[in-house]
């Protein structure tokens, strides 16, 4: 009783769990401009799920898989659906996830398997892939109501059907490792048979394990993580976070008949909702911190979509970031992985892939 | 419509929400809390012993009062200027022992007996004043004390010479006048008390002392160097204090005779919790004369009322000293978090639902389709620009606009490479226009309307105010936001006046509201009369006389309308909307040379914010939770210029696809072939060659036939 | 009607309390006097403003009316204006307002009451004083003969201090508010008597203003500039505790013969005489008094004549406690008054 006075009080406050705070970038968040400046690798149309085994480096974009070699970039899979995940083993595996459809395996011993269910579930909406070895696979499914084209139905629905699995490719067997996950985007093994998950729409890691409960690594992280990927030496790793959070967003959220009468009336592209690339049509809302002064968009300015890569140390700590802010482009980095000296990081909303030089000791 | 829609639709249109900050605003609320406290004060009483305010037993209360009422302002006169006068109950003692003395026992004439009183006042208060002004010690130690000195001397002498005093020789009908007397039933000393009140009144809000004393207790540094004697000041405070305590004494003597060790004691606490619970500050600079007869008025029937219930000894006292506790603990809440309130509940949002949106996409077929004519403009004094919002050309070919530093620019003609401060008017200048002489009409953001004379540059105010709405909270007489102005071939000047309810530096704020703020106001200059034509319009921009000169186009910005109200001809005083779903906010509007209008639409609908405002509580919520720079906004980093004929067709459309030269367009003004682009957050002048268009029109051609 | 009268009526009055208590009036036995008296004391409002209801003589002095009032069924209203003068004034103002049929006053002085007990006789309130007079007479004065008092305390100074006595005469004055009525008299008296006994001294004399704290310290300064000091008239117990703490404190306890005057409750008079502190009391006793104003009250509000038509004075008894004379009569407490009237 008391719980829901309090409930319904803070509701009409905007305090406690309606309040719309959130995190700001400063610390280890500090705003730069690394990404924006950073070289461009390549320009292509919505680079995804950047992967790398030691050897091979595979990126998806559209319902295409291509490999990056020295001498440029060639086709290696296609697809009759967009690809929303990939993963490799170094055995010469290759998994895909598709969307709406489900899991492909190319190469290895496994290959040409198709997985269309786990656990009884259609697997719509595969978002990230890790092999464990060579017969093991990790998959996280951001949602049970949504394919990933329509990850901001999910957001704005407000939806946590995601779920992490884990299949044996021998026989097919999959084991549920947590469920009801508000979106999870990205996997992480974890030295003791766990997975570190980011978990977007909750803006956090989480850490599960098959025999034990969840472990919050990080919360309250100022944007929506997408992939994890691991650092060259393995100690710590490297979260994209694809969107900025707002407190107008936030606000939103909380409001689900402005919310949902949204949903039903206008386009996606127009909602008040995380954007993966900046600002292209003139219909899209405005914020008035986002009002060109003398011709000049701030690159302060509240704004919906966002580039950012965050290095986190072994206890999950944010080490060092790198940004796109509101007045550039390369917006919504999905994923990266770091290759020789240089992070590789794919803006899916703006259409290229960076290379970020990395300083010693990063 | 859901249902929900329907109620907030009537909701918004039954409940005024938007009053409520309108009160909050005004100054005079402050006397609000006081004035509460007042009412349940009596209302207390008056449940818990109806025979309270028994005529009969008002009059006596009524002269107590006035003498309270004395005390009060001399405690509210030094608060005012940062002090405190802990010293007003032994005065007043003093004063009531020096009355009965010399008049009772030395039988001087009751005039002189008085005048001794008060100057004894004065004296105690010159004291204070030398001490706490002259050599800057604290006024509350100080004061203490001289409380405790005054009564010391006030003790001894009742004890040596009460019973001497207290039995009259002489007799005075005056005395006798004061002491029981009153004139319909009111008695001398409150009548007294109110009159002297009235002169504090005018004392502090009209006269130049009372100015310092405010001064002073607003800011005590600021008040030295703009050369007010602040010592002086903080000095005649203690003795205005002191003479007022006396006369709260002599008048005590009036209604007792008699001088006891009680007399006055307490005083100090009594006078100190009316004044602070009138709502005068203890910190100072914030307070007046209202206040501390309210104040008064509370305190003493909180006193009698204490009396009346019988309550045992002391606790009388003790309930006083909770409600100065109180008073004091709201006067600090109150003065942190007022303007807290007013922040978050100022802005109210009305229901508002549009029309569908017309496409406005590339190829649509639409004719607002993007394209990108645009483009290739060519930019007027790019950088050294600020606000233009309305620029101008005359018959030279020279550019004028305002700046947001309050100046009227020149640029040269006909290259627009040089540059001058034509004028500096001082506000922001906003819509302008030529009269038939080449004199410049301008609309100036919080001042009104004004006029640059043509050779002497000389700045005329035209008007500044208009004929106040009845039961309007805010005073809408003055101008706020004057926004664009035309004239009338009779040379009435129309102009709009954007918003009542905010200032130019929040004119959008008054988007979120999305209800009729504005109107359009008509001053003419054969009376100099100044009327308004048309109440509650959504932010009306642009204005513009037909080409016939008998009907006039305006913009209603928020409202994503073009109207036309007809001067002349059958359809005089109507007003008929002839674009009723433009796709964005349409501002300045000017003729163009083939017989149409242009108008610059400052910013575009969007789905989101168009949802919006069908929601005001979403709107309201989001304004009080969410901070400012967050705020949802109609997209206004995108304009386009229209050109739409008298019957409101749309037959041209001018885009800025990339939003990087104009991302916002407040004003389009054509000349000799040209059209001048102006953005009030832009830093720059767009010079687009429209096709076709007459190389020799100008706007002071069109409308006065002018000729270079 | 005569005081006998008055006096008498109280009496009835007053005996049929204990009938009262457990009789209905429907049913009780009416003589045809008895009859009169329920009929014109029911309903009637008496409004009373001590100077405080902070000290035993005014909690008494309501006690004494309560007990009447309920047993009639007339109202008793008080307001207290503690110790101040104009909350008194304002008190009985307000008072006034609502037309009580008898006013009882105990005035700060003779001044600050007057015009009001001229207001209310003018509205047809009757008016009794209670132990201090005002200049403008009620319709009664019920209290102490505050010339008597002082004197007789004079008279016990002489019989301890005098000549007779072997002592050197030397006493102090520490009177309470000088503009009080009753010290006013008793100034007067000290004045007279100091006149017939003329070995008794005067060394000292300074005003308490009924305050223990500052008669304590005004004792206390002095006997030390007079450590020879014979004796203290006092002026009222309640003040005069000060003035005995004082002597305690000097080392004086039964070297200085202090007498004071007061209401005589237990607590108050016996008990300070039991202990030592004072020598000898003189106490116009309060819960007499108590009786003499329910007696007065009772009787003004039976009696149809004008207000102020006839003021008469019903003046205290004085009992004289020493240890000697102190027995369990002697004083009075206000739970017995409360409990079984005056």
């Amino acid at each position: 009783m008391i719980a829901l006075v309090k409930r319904a009080f803070d509701a009409w406050r905007g305090s406690g769990p309606s309040a719309v705070t959130v995190p700001p970038m400063d610390g280890a968040l500090r705003p730069n401009q690394a990404i924006e400046e950073a070289p461009v690798l390549l320009e292509i149309a919505a680079p995804d799920n950047l992967v790398h085994d030691g050897t091979r480096l595979l990126f998806s974009s559209g319902s295409t898989v291509y490999a990056m070699k020295a001498t440029g970039t060639e086709s290696v899979a296609a697809f009759d659906r967009p690809v929303s995940a990939l993963a490799l083993h170094p055995g010469g595996a290759m998994a895909i996830g598709l969307e709406g459809r489900g899991l492909e395996l190319r190469g290895g011993q496994h290959d040409g398997k198709v997985i269309t269910e786990l656990g009884g579930r259609p697997v719509l909406c595969p978002t990230a892939l890790l092999f464990t070895d060579e017969n093991t696979l990790l998959v996280a499914l951001g949602s049970q109501q949504n394919a990933p084209e329509r990850w901001k139905h999910d957001l704005m629905q407000r939806n946590a059907s995601g779920s992490v699995w884990q299949v044996d490719l021998t026989n097919g067997k999959a084991t549920c490792f947590a469920d009801r996950l508000a979106y999870p985007y990205g996997l992480l093994a974890a030295g003791d048979g766990g997975v570190v998950v980011s978990e977007s729409w909750r803006n956090q890691l989480i850490r599960i394990h098959p025999n034990r409960k969840p472990k919050v690594e990080l919360s309250d992280i100022s944007g929506y993580p997408a992939r994890l990927a691991p650092t060259a030496d393995g100690a710590g790793s490297w979260l994209a976070v694809f969107a900025p959070r707002s407190q107008l967003l936030e606000f939103v959220l909380h409001e689900p008949d402005y919310c949902d009468q949204m949903i039903q009336e206008i386009d996606p592209q127009f909602w008040i909702a995380p954007s993966l690339s900046a600002t292209q049509s003139f219909l899209e809302p405005m914020q008035l911190g986002g009002l060109k002064q003398l011709g000049i968009l701030k690159p302060w300015a509240p704004t919906r979509s966002y580039g950012l890569v965050v290095n986190l140390d072994g206890a999950f700590e944010p080490q060092v970031s790198f940004h796109s802010r509101a007045d550039g482009r390369r917006h919504g980095i999905t994923s990266c992985v770091e290759v020789s000296g240089r992070l590789l990081a794919t803006s899916k909303g703006g259409n290229a892939i960076v290379s970020i030089p990395l300083a010693a000791g990063v | 419509m859901s249902a929900s829609e329907v109620y907030a639709r009537w909701r918004h249109r039954l409940i005024p929400d938007h009053i409520l900050g309108e009160i909050l605003s005004k100054t005079w609320i402050d006397n609000a809390i006081p004035f509460a406290f007042l009412i349940i004060a009596i209302a207390f009483f008056a449940f818990i012993n109806p025979h309270f305010f028994l005529l009969s037993g008002l009059g006596d209360m009524a002269r107590e009062l006035g003498e309270i009422i004395f005390v009060t302002l001399g405690m509210v006169i030094v608060m005012l200027a940062g002090g405190i006068d802990l010293s007003v109950g032994s005065t007043f003692a003093l004063s009531n022992f020096i009355t009965l003395a010399l008049f009772n026992w030395q039988g001087w004439p009751i005039g002189l007996a008085v005048l001794c009183a008060l100057l004894a006042g004065a004296a105690v208060g010159l004291l204070n004043g030398i001490l706490v002004g002259y050599l800057r010690l604290r006024a509350f130690l100080t004061t203490l004390v001289t409380l405790i000195i005054i009564r010391a001397i006030d003790d001894t002498l009742v004890i040596q010479y009460s019973t001497k005093v207290v039995v009259p020789i002489t007799q005075s009908k005056v005395w006798d006048f004061i002491s029981d007397g009153d004139i319909y039933g009111i008695p001398i000393p409150f009548i007294v008390a109110i009159v002297i009140a009235a002169v504090g009144h005018v004392l502090l809000t009209r006269l130049r002392p009372g100015w310092h004393i405010l001064a002073v207790g607003g800011s005590r540094r600021s008040a030295h160097n703009a050369g007010i004697p602040v010592r002086r000041t903080v000095a005649m405070t203690y003795v205005m204090s002191g003479i007022l305590a006396a006369a709260g004494g002599v008048f005590y003597a009036s209604r007792l005779g008699t001088a006891g060790g009680d007399t006055g004691v307490g005083l100090e606490v009594t006078a100190l919790t009316a004044a602070v619970l009138g709502g005068n500050s203890l910190g100072g600079g914030r307070g007046s004369v209202v206040k501390a007869l309210l104040g008064a008025l509370t305190v003493t029937i909180i006193n009698n009322g204490l009396i009346s219930l019988g309550l045992k000894s002391g606790a009388g006292s003790l309930a006083l000293g909770v409600v100065l506790l109180i008073a004091v603990a709201i006067d600090v809440r109150w003065l942190k978090n007022r303007h807290k309130v007013l922040s978050k509940v100022y802005v109210s949002p009305a229901y508002f639902k549009l029309p569908p949106c017309p496409s406005i996409t590339e190829g649509s077929g639409s004719s607002y389709a993007l394209n990108d004519k645009l483009h290739d403009v060519e930019l007027i004094g790019l950088g050294e620009i600020d606000a233009a919002e309305d620029p101008i050309l005359d018959i030279n070919d020279d550019l004028f606009f305002g700046s947001r530093k309050g100046d009227i620019i020149r640029y040269f003609g006909p290259d627009h490479k040089r540059w001058e401060v034509y004028v500096h008017v001082g506000g922001m200048p906003l819509g302008m226009a030529f009269d038939r002489d080449g004199n410049l009409l301008c609309c100036v953001a919080g001042m009104g309307l004004y006029k640059v004379v043509k050779d002497t540059r000389k700045i005329v105010k035209l008007t500044d105010e208009t004929n106040r709405t009845w039961l309007s909270i805010v005073d809408d007489s003055r101008m706020r936001l004057p926004d664009d102005l035309d004239i009338a071939p009779d040379g009435r000047i129309f102009f709009s006046e954007a918003t009542i309810r905010f200032d130019s530096y929040e004119w959008m704020v008054d988007g979120l509201e999305a209800r009729g703020n504005g109107r359009i106001i008509c001053y003419d200059p054969r009376d100099k009369s100044t009327k308004t034509v048309l109440p509650k319009i959504k932010f009306p921009n642009g204005i513009c006389v037909a080409h016939d000169g008998k009907s006039i186009f305006y913009a209603s910005t928020w409202g994503c309308t073009i109207e036309r109200f007809w001067l002349e001809g059958q359809k005089k005083g109507t007003t008929e909307t002839i674009i009723a779903d433009l796709p964005g906010y349409p501002d300045n509007i000017n003729r163009s040379s083939d017989g149409n209008y242009w108008v610059a639409l400052v910013g575009l609908r969007t789905p989101a914010f168009d949802l919006a405002l069908r929601k005001p509580g979403f709107r309201r919520r989001m304004v009080q939770r969410v901070a400012q720079d967050e705020w949802l906004f109609p997209q206004m980093n995108a304009g386009t210029v229209i050109k739409f004929t008298e019957s409101g067709q749309v037959i041209d459309c001018l885009w800025d696809k990339r939003g990087v030269n104009h991302p916002m367009l407040t004003s389009c003004n054509e000349h000799k072939g040209y059209l001048y682009l102006g953005g009030i957050v832009n830093n720059r002048v767009g010079k687009y060659k429209v096709p076709g268009a007459d190389p020799n029109f100008t706007n002071q051609g069109s409308y006065w036939g002018a000729k270079p | 009607m005569s005081l006998k009268k008055y006096v008498l009526a109280g009496a009835t009055a007053l005996a049929m309390v204990g009938v009262a208590i457990t009789a209905a009036h429907a049913d009780h036995f009416d003589d045809g006097q008895w009859g009169m008296t329920a009929k014109a004391l029911k309903g009637k409002t008496v409004a009373y403003v001590p100077i405080s209801m902070g000290f035993d003589l005014a909690q008494g002095w309501a006690a004494a009316m309560q007990k009447s009032a309920d047993k009639w069924g007339y109202k008793l209203v008080i307001n207290d204006p503690n110790w101040s003068a104009s909350a008194g004034v304002q008190a009985i103002g307000q008072l006034l307002a609502q037309k009580p049929d008898v006013l009882v006053i105990q005035p700060f002085d003779p001044q600050s009451y007057a015009k009001l007990i001229k207001k209310a006789l003018d509205q047809g309130t009757k008016v009794v004083q209670i132990n201090m007079e005002s200049v403008t007479h009620g319709d009664a004065y019920v209290g102490s003969d505050w010339y008597d008092v002082a004197a007789t305390e004079m008279d016990l100074m002489e019989k301890a201090c005098g000549k007779a006595a072997g002592k050197n005469g030397k006493i102090a004055l520490i009177p309470g508010i000088p503009t009080n009525p009753g010290q006013m008299v008793g100034t007067q008296a000290i004045n007279d008597k100091l006149k017939q006994y003329p070995d008794l001294q005067v060394v000292a004399t300074q005003a308490a203003e009924y305050d223990p704290t500052k008669a304590h310290d005004v004792a206390l300064t002095i006997l030390k500039q007079h450590p020879d000091l014979c004796g203290i008239p006092g002026t009222w117990d309640g003040q005069d505790v000060g003035t005995a703490a004082a002597i305690k404190e000097a080392g004086l306890l039964g070297k200085v013969y202090l007498v004071t005057s007061g209401g005589g409750r237990q607590a108050a008079a016996c008990d300070y005489i039991a202990n030592g502190s004072y020598s000898a009391y003189v106490s116009y006793d309060g819960k007499g008094q108590g009786r003499d104003l329910v007696g007065s009250v009772v009787s003004l509000l039976q009696d149809s004549e004008k207000a102020g038509s006839h003021p008469v004075g019903v003046y205290s008894s004085l009992k004289i406690i020493t240890k000697e004379t102190m027995s369990t009569g002697s004083c009075w407490t206000i739970e017995d008054i409360k409990a079984n009237g005056a």
